[in-house]
């Protein structure tokens, strides 16, 4: 292979990797800025118009903060845990198209990897947990790990169940497969079960024990001051941003144009590469919205609570669908 | 391409050090890791094998040789906790009676 | 010197190096972290050689399940908080004679069986880089295979997972008289 056959592909992950910090970062602006207006504040508004600049002022005070680790911490995993978060959640996005043909790998078992890397997301968590040498920590670096191993298995079904619809692991083929009628009408049930273990999964409040304030200070990041905290803040909005963009994938027809059937192939082919980018990020859009919005509205669960609704609710329900699906597969 | 051989070099170390493993270490955890390492390399001969066959029966061995090992180690683990809870210790050369 | 040489060579040092931490590292957790990494090169050597599938699979069960299920044993067994989780190291000489006889023995027969001329494999579909079989059907070919000709093995399979679930949860459980002492883990 030579380089050049690389090279606009390069140019995509750098696009995209802009486009996935951004995102990021100006998630966080958003979250505070629509926490303030559910909760009748106007929120940050001071650092440039309507206060946009606000992520660029939080990360430059952060990157001036002095760097702490605990006297008994173990250096190495200390530094490295939240570079293991920021990296799994970065890894995704070479799977995901963004429009027709734009994508940066469209392997055959595109999903699979993405279920696999986001396994790798309990190691960042968990190791900032035993690294820091925190009884807080490691209360919340089990805790997680316990919640993500066991919301992963319904997360898992669910992505089935969507396999088993589109009958292909490639995640090009999964939007293709959507252009009739959109997954989340055809597996509305999967959607739900999928959407709940996605907040489980990103730590996102219902389901944020793993860093319980009232009662773990912080939780895993409790040591982690400075830019190392700064990747794990980073890393959490990523996962996010991305958590929206494979549910936009897999039920809301990822890159496709709703009713694009209609007008979208009399457009030049700059044009309908254009809308689609702007499809598939609108619809992550509304899903990163949506998870802000619970946020601020449904209060945290208690940790049985978690682990009743994962393995006696989500599991079982999550296998029936996959049943239901294969069945309605078969006999239609 | 790189010749089997190089995968067969990588899966001979890989065993050999997990067999020095096993014999070094005393802790139960680790000795357990050393196994997967060995199966692992195991599977990695298959695969290379498999490959150079261009038959993918070799592959379905190693995931029946996957399914073992996740068996293995939720059986072990459990087992060394339950001797964790009874003796307060992982070291298997410390675990000499059936009964105590 | 092509790219997928070089992604071979580095992903069959990580698979070694780590092993060698995961054999020599006193840390418990350290010890985690390189079988992490030595099953990460596995996976990653899996992929180069056609099998993308397994590839996954390996990340999925090994790195997200087992590697998990074994830091997990490693925290619950060493005292919380308290000091690290170190254990020696015996047998030294013995134990790594041994192993290095095991190697120079692999080392041996890799070197003169010449595998790529044996009569079964010569006259099997030997392949090379250009005929390889595309990578899009190693899945389909595997899943064909599985619920095909290996059916009953693969129910066999399911079985003994179960049995091996059901068995872990009652070894781990504690029992009635036990579970008057004072708890120790913390859960």
């Amino acid at each position: 292979m030579a380089f050049e056959s690389l090279q606009p592909k390069l140019l995509l992950l750098a696009a995209a990797l802009l486009a996935l910090f951004t995102m990021a970062a100006y998630t966080v602006y958003f979250e505070r800025r629509i926490s303030a207006w559910i909760q009748n504040r106007i929120g940050p508004n001071r650092v440039g118009p309507f206060g946009l600049l606000q992520p660029l002022a939080d990360v430059l005070k952060l990157l001036f903060k002095e760097d702490i680790a605990p006297a008994a911490a173990d250096r190495l995993l200390h530094r490295l845990a939240p570079m293991i978060s920021v990296t799994a959640a970065v890894a995704t996005i070479g799977v995901l198209p963004f429009a027709h043909n734009l994508i940066l790998a469209d392997v055959n078992i595109g999903i699979l990897y993405i279920l696999a890397i986001t396994s790798l997301n309990v190691y960042g968590i968990t190791l900032s947990g035993w690294a820091s040498n925190s009884k807080y920590a490691l209360l919340g670096g089990l805790r997680s790990s316990a919640q993500l191993i066991s919301y992963e298995i319904a997360m898992g079904l669910a992505v089935l169940s969507v396999v088993v619809q589109s009958e292909s692991l490639m995640t090009s083929q999964i939007v293709e497969a959507q252009a009739e009628i959109w997954n989340v009408l055809r597996n509305p049930l999967g959607f739900l079960i999928f959407l709940i273990t996605a907040f489980a999964e990103t730590n996102r409040l219902p389901f944020d024990l793993p860093e319980a304030e009232q009662e773990l200070v912080a939780g895993y990041h409790t040591e982690y001051s400075s830019m190392k905290f700064g990747m794990f803040y980073v890393a959490e909005y990523m996962n996010v941003v991305l958590s929206s963009a494979v549910i936009t994938t897999l039920f809301f027809g990822g890159y496709l144009v709703p009713f694009g059937h209609l007008f979208m192939s009399d457009l030049p082919a700059w044009a309908r590469t254009g809308l689609e980018v702007l499809s598939f990020f609108g619809k992550t859009g509304f899903f990163v919205f949506v998870f802000i919005w619970v946020r601020w509205t449904i209060p945290r669960f208690k940790y049985n609570q978690l682990m009743r609704l994962g393995w006696v609710y989500l599991f079982p329900l999550a296998v029936l669908n996959l049943v239901l699906v294969a069945l309605a597969r078969m006999l239609f | 391409m790189v010749p089997a051989g190089g995968y067969l070099l990588v899966s001979a170390l890989l065993f050999s050090l997990g067999v020095m493993g096993v014999l070094l270490r005393r802790s139960a955890i680790v000795m357990f890791m050393c196994v997967e390492m060995m199966l692992n390399a195991v599977n990695l001969s298959l695969v290379a094998f498999s490959r150079l066959l261009g038959d993918p029966t070799g592959q379905v061995l190693v995931f029946f040789v996957m399914c073992v090992a996740a068996a293995e180690v939720s059986v072990g683990l459990a087992l060394v906790i339950a001797l964790f809870r009874n003796r307060e210790s992982i070291d298997v050369d410390q675990i000499r009676l059936l009964r105590g | 010197m092509d790219y997928y040489r070089i992604a071979f060579y580095l992903f069959g040092a990580l698979t070694v190096l780590a092993a060698v931490v995961v054999v020599w590292s006193r840390n418990l957790i350290h010890a985690g972290m390189g079988l992490l990494l030595t099953l990460f090169g596995v996976a990653g050597l899996y992929a180069l050689a056609a099998a993308d599938f397994l590839a996954v699979v390996q990340i999925l069960v090994y790195v997200g399940g087992i590697v998990i299920l074994l830091l997990f044993g490693i925290m619950l067994t060493q005292r919380i908080a308290g000091r690290a989780p170190r254990t020696g190291v015996v047998n030294r000489t013995v134990g790594a004679l041994i192993a290095t006889g095991l190697f120079v023995l692999f080392v041996m027969v890799i070197f003169s069986a010449r595998f790529a001329e044996l009569p079964w494999i010569a006259q099997g579909r030997m392949i090379d880089r250009e005929s390889a079989p595309p990578v899009g059907s190693t899945v389909e070919r595997l899943g064909q295979l599985l619920v095909g000709p290996y059916l009953l093995l693969f129910e066999v399979a399911a079985l003994v997972l179960t049995v091996a679930l059901i068995g872990a949860a009652y070894l781990a459980r504690r029992s009635r008289q036990e579970g008057a002492r004072p708890r120790r883990m913390i859960s």
